[in-house]
């Protein structure tokens, strides 16, 4: 930003342009409001998203990749980029079913988690982005296996609905290489949508920014210290402040900030759905890898009561060659074999809350347990995974050996107490009115479900708030 | 490999860890087969710093841990269903960032840029495609460094430019790592840089090693040695009066540097001022002489040392062409050896932009030999410093004085061995002298001998040289008269003027060059006559007993004064020729204000001069006290002004 820049004051100022910032930034922008975006991540173009995985995940994601839970039992990959989770995610978008809402319900003491309430949220969100279906000429080797497993064992399933608006399969593209940020232009990540669209409204981005502290001044208005892409401290100031960093980096932020004095529920009630990834190795070339990674997803009422869903997956290979177990010439062995596997993964309703720290450097800690339930989840869904497998012929089946956490969520929980909740219903701070947060740490518990389109949705709801409350 | 975040120990724990993870089998190759390693700090760059230093220790320790004890570990840290607990994530948080670290840029595919075997992705069958329709961003054009325009010659510097910072970042003293890289690419590939300097200068395979190879790594040893003592901050003393307050240097980059080299020593001149320039975080621009360029060698063999790209930049062409652009490119230094003329030139255009520079230019340096030596060794010396590299050293011996009482021993003594040497350019090391590198040169020689041969003087050995082989003899000349043009040039050949002089002072007098004064050699048994004549001579390095031997010594300084040139390079002062060397005073916050700031009152000045007076009185203790007392009354004074202001 130029100099004379230093001094402005913005009306609002976004921690974060993962999903929620750009979509809450575009309605704001689009009223004329001065809104400045800060992200700690870097900024690329479809042109410059990176095409390994080594610079893919070192590059895009908090500490070089991987953060781990206390126990190091689950893995947790953490987006830093411009677009955050919509860049690197697999961009399956899912409406949360009654019993999801319910439980938010409940939880949160908010009425308005139902589905009635929420489908013109949804629909305004599924309006910025498009939205397709896997057609079945294009269904790929592995999604077959998942298709016949669950046709053979009876179970139901379903196409998934991804975010994506010509991925060009017809030309041979594979949608494996867009977990580096889609280089077809074809996911619908905000920088492909709602950023863009801000930016063009005059929203001020500043990539590669980590925001390290907020304070409220004595006029109200609030100053957010940070450091720039060189480590040199940077200032700025806003009326209002959008907190959109997601679970770990709100609660990060709002701890190193005196915020847990204020409000003690702040890092409490982290979920993230653990996933665990298994393979099945066949006597022909499955190559998952090729065309539409992902197709199906498990769509049996049977799981969702026994809290997992099975879906339809893939990853790269240096991400498959931490999973597989072991090392030495038997490692070598497996991933010689890498075209011959198939994999499915079962992704759980996480009920144990765990909570996040920070510790004196301001590092965030992960508290994760897994309950006796928790992992019973799991192994019902590896059971069912088993079966697939067998079912369809496998040799051999090897579980990952980790638990995987994508789907972050909770810590500054949403509900009308705030002696057990953090964000109120008006999406703002219970302890300080202009503060905002409606992305994925907003979510009171674990919904079961991918929570993309929710967090988009619940934005969207956000932005219209605020601008009646400004009107 | 050079890594910016892991010493060699923990790159060599790295590798021998990923052996272990990644051995290797009948159809895959092993971790250290790819040389993914090389690839290893595009991920450490953005590990957290606990992460990082965590991986770092353990490298260092798998370095020396003996595979099967690294086995052994990771066997371990697998059980986890019987490791619960801190210790147990310990040891899996250690296996998956040990994996992490080498499956990522393993099975991202990347390998060494010599790999020739099969790509890893190739193997496992991983081969998804992705057609983009956009075009990628253009390229930039490379930029030409091969007689480049002046717009290219701005591209060079603006690439410099950019580089520079990376270069500042990798610090001291990982900028060591490169140099002790560059010394060990240069040993080993020894043979072929001197076949290649024997192309380009035809000089003997032996004068070739010696200055250039051996010279080459000598320095470099030097600087391995020596610059972090050199370049490292440094405290430096504060004074009584300004007590509690701290003063220290840094030695800081000047950003880019222009070096210009001449034909004489072409690898020893390319690399030498390029090490010195980087080891203290300048970018480079090296422009070799055109008849020497030696193309592509200096490039390469930095390259082999992990240089990156852009950090030495070789640009070619004759110094007429482009020595303005170059200059006009504004680099922050310009280190030029080489002649008078040019050096004038450069000077002048220098001026121009301001930009500071250092000149080492030709001599017509003086030996003097008094009688009480050996005259056996002392003509020996002689023949070496006038003739080695066929005369084309800037420190070469260009006049000889000798002392009248031995003048005819010494004469025939050097006749004699002189007629012994050898001259061809030779591949095994078995003769003395080469050729004449350049035709320009051969030429300047051969006027200067019609010259002299016009004026009366008298050849003693090799007079009948044809004035055109590059293979130009040694030639030993009596009778130079101040009128010859050997008497007033730089020669630059295998010319050697003997003179007789009869007195100390008469030696002093001949010795000291109006014009040049870049070395000198004094010859003597008696050692306090030889340094009172050494310090006696006006020039820049003394050898005594010896000849071109400060240069021998890289902890000696070298430069000249008068027209030989100005500035010193090599030695501790050598570091400083490319640093900005930056003052740093550091004084607390606090509420106290200076006694020198304003506001400047009657009482102020009184108590500061009673301050003065008795601070710098002769003396040592009783100046102390005395200061401290009425340092104290001034600085209550100043408390009171500042609390009060100014009462009017
Ligand atoms: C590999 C992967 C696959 C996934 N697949 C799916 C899927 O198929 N469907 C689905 O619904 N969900 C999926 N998810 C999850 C989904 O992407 C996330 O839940 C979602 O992105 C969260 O959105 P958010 O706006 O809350 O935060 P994010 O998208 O995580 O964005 C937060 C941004 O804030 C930035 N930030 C954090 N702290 C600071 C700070 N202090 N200063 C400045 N910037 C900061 C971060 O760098 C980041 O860019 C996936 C996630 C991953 C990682």
């Amino acid at each position: 930003m130029k100099q004379r820049d230093l001094s402005r004051v913005f009306d609002y100022v976004f921690v974060g342009a993962g999903i929620s910032g750009p979509f809450i930034a575009k309605d704001l922008c689009a009223k004329g409001a001065d809104c400045l975006m800060l992200e700690a991540g870097r900024q690329y173009t479809r042109k410059t998203y990176p095409d390994n995985g080594l610079d893919g995940t070192s590059q895009m994601y908090w500490a070089g990749g991987l953060e781990l839970n206390h126990d190091s039992r689950i893995a947790f990959l953490r987006p830093k980029v411009v677009g955050g989770g919509s860049v690197v995610n697999q961009a399956l978008v899912d409406r949360f079913d009654d019993d999801a809402l319910d439980s938010w319900k409940q939880v949160s003491g908010i009425s308005d988690f139902n589905t009635d309430a929420m489908a013109p949220w949804y629909e305004a969100a599924e309006s910025e982005i498009e939205i397709q279906e896997i057609p079945s000429q294009f269904q790929n080797d592995n999604a077959k296996i998942f298709d016949r497993g669950f046709k053979k064992l009876g179970f139901k399933n379903a196409p998934l609905r991804r975010a994506q608006s010509n991925c060009r399969l017809e030309e041979g593209n594979c949608c494996i290489e867009c977990l580096n940020g889609c280089r077809l232009g074809s996911k619908q990540s905000t920088p492909e949508t709602v950023l863009k669209n801000a930016l063009e409204n005059g929203l001020t981005l500043v990539p590669e920014t980590e925001v390290m502290q907020i304070k409220v001044l004595s006029g109200g208005d609030i100053r957010l210290s940070g450091l720039d892409g060189k480590g040199l401290q940077v200032n700025y100031k806003a009326r209002n402040l959008v907190l959109s960093a997601g679970a770990i980096g709100n609660t990060r932020l709002l701890l190193n900030s005196g915020f847990g004095r204020k409000n003690s529920n702040i890092g409490k009630g982290f979920f993230c759905h653990p996933q665990y990834m298994s393979f099945g190795i066949y006597k022909e070339k499955i190559n998952s890898h090729l065309g539409a990674f992902q197709a199906f997803k498990s769509d049996d009422q049977g799981f969702r009561k026994e809290g997992f869903k099975l879906e339809n997956v893939y990853a790269g290979p240096e991400s498959i060659a931490l999973l597989v177990p072991g090392f030495g010439a038997a490692h070598h062995r497996y991933m010689e074999k890498l075209d011959h596997f198939a994999c499915i993964e079962v992704c759980t309703r996480d009920i144990t809350p765990g909570q996040i720290k920070v510790n004196r450097k301001g590092k965030a800690l992960i508290r994760k347990m897994r309950n006796k339930e928790d992992l019973n989840r799991y192994q019902k869904g590896q059971k069912v995974i088993e079966d697939i497998f067998t079912s369809t012929g496998a040799k051999e089946i090897i579980h990952g050996r980790l638990g995987i956490g994508l789907h972050l969520m909770g810590c500054c929980a949403l509900g009308t107490d705030p002696a057990t909740s953090v964000v109120n219903p008006e999406f703002r701070l219970h302890s300080q009115a202009n503060i905002f947060c409606a992305d994925s740490s907003v979510f009171p518990n674990a919904p079961g479900i991918n929570p993309s389109l929710t967090i988009m949705a619940l934005s969207k709801k956000a932005a219209a708030q605020i601008l009646r409350s400004v009107a | 490999m050079i890594s910016r975040y892991f010493s060699q120990n923990q790159l060599k724990g790295l590798v021998k860890t990923g052996d272990v993870i990644l051995p290797g089998t009948d159809t895959s190759p092993s971790f250290s087969d790819t040389g993914s390693i090389c690839h290893i700090d595009r991920m450490a760059k953005f590990l957290s710093p606990d992460d990082l230093s965590g991986l770092q220790l353990l490298m260092g320790i798998f370095a020396f841990t003996p595979k099967w004890v690294i086995t052994l570990v990771l066997k371990l840290c697998s059980q986890d269903r019987f490791l619960p607990g801190f210790p147990g994530a310990g040891l899996r948080m250690l296996e998956i960032g040990v994996k992490g670290a080498v499956f990522s840029p393993y099975y991202s595919n990347l390998t060494a840029p010599d790999y020739t075997g099969r790509k890893v992705h190739e193997i496992i069958g991983w081969n998804p495609k992705i057609f983009v329709k956009e075009a990628k961003d253009p390229q930039p054009v490379p930029v030409n460094r091969d007689n480049p325009s002046p717009e290219a010659v701005l591209q060079i510097y603006a690439r410099a430019r950019a580089v520079q910072p990376d270069i500042r970042e990798w610090g001291l003293k990982k900028r060591l790592e490169f140099i002790s890289s560059l010394k060990a690419v240069i040993l080993k590939n020894r043979k072929y840089i001197l076949d290649r300097v024997q192309e380009d200068t035809g000089k003997s395979r032996f004068d070739a090693i010696t200055a250039e190879i051996f010279g080459v790594l000598d320095f470099l040893d030097y600087l391995e040695k020596n610059a972090a003592k050199y370049l490292s901050d440094r405290n430096v003393s504060t004074p009584f009066a300004l007590m509690g307050k701290k003063s220290r240097v840094y030695f800081e980059p000047l950003g880019t540097a222009l070096l210009i080299s001449p034909w004489n020593y072409p690898f020893y001149q390319a690399i030498v001022p390029i090490c010195q320039a980087f080891i203290t975080g300048n970018a480079v621009v090296f422009k070799p002489s055109s008849a020497t360029p030696l193309k592509g060698l200096v490039e390469e063999l930095l390259d082999k040392a992990g240089f990156r790209p852009g950090w030495v930049q070789v640009v070619y062409g004759r110094g007429s062409d482009l020595g303005n652009a170059l200059v006009d490119g504004k680099p922050d230094k310009i280190f030029f050896i080489g002649s008078q003329g040019v050096g004038k030139n450069i000077m002048a255009r220098a001026a121009r932009h301001l930009i500071p520079l250092e000149l080492e230019l030709g001599g017509k340096d003086p030996m003097v030999v008094f009688a009480d030596v050996n005259i056996q060794r002392a003509a020996a010396g002689a023949i070496w410093g006038a003739f080695t590299t066929t005369g084309q050293s800037c420190t070469s011996v260009e006049r000889l004085f000798v002392h009248q009482d031995i003048y005819e021993t010494f004469k025939q003594v050097l006749v004699a061995e002189t007629q012994k040497l050898t001259q061809a350019t030779d591949k095994d090391g078995n003769t003395d002298i080469g050729a004449i590198t350049t035709r320009t040169q051969v030429e300047t020689i051969a006027r200067q001998v019609a010259d002299a041969k016009e004026k009366g003087a008298t050849f003693l050995t090799n007079e009948d040289w044809n004035g055109e082989s590059v293979f130009v003899p040694p030639m030993v000349v009596e009778g130079v008269t101040p009128d010859m043009l050997i008497h007033q040039e730089e020669n630059f050949g295998p010319i050697l003027p003997v003179y007789s002089f009869a007195s100390e002072a008469e030696a002093l007098a001949l010795a000291n060059d109006p014009e040049f004064g870049l070395s000198a050699s004094v010859w003597s048994k008696d050692l306090v006559k030889a340094e009172r004549v050494a310090r006696q001579i006006y020039t820049g390095n003394v050898s005594i007993n010896n000849v071109m031997l400060t240069e021998g010594n890289h902890a000696l300084p070298f430069g000249g004064v008068q027209k030989s040139g100005f500035g010193r390079y090599k030695g501790e002062f050598g570091f400083y020729a490319f640093a900005n060397i930056k003052a740093v005073l550091i004084d607390k916050d606090s509420k106290k204000m200076e006694a020198n700031w304003f506001p400047y009152t009657r009482e102020k000045y009184r108590l500061f001069d009673r301050l003065t007076a008795a601070l710098y009185a002769p003396g040592r203790l009783l100046p102390l006290v005395k200061g401290a007392y009425w340092g104290l009354r001034l600085e209550s004074c100043v408390a009171k002004l500042a609390k009060k202001g100014r009462q009017k």
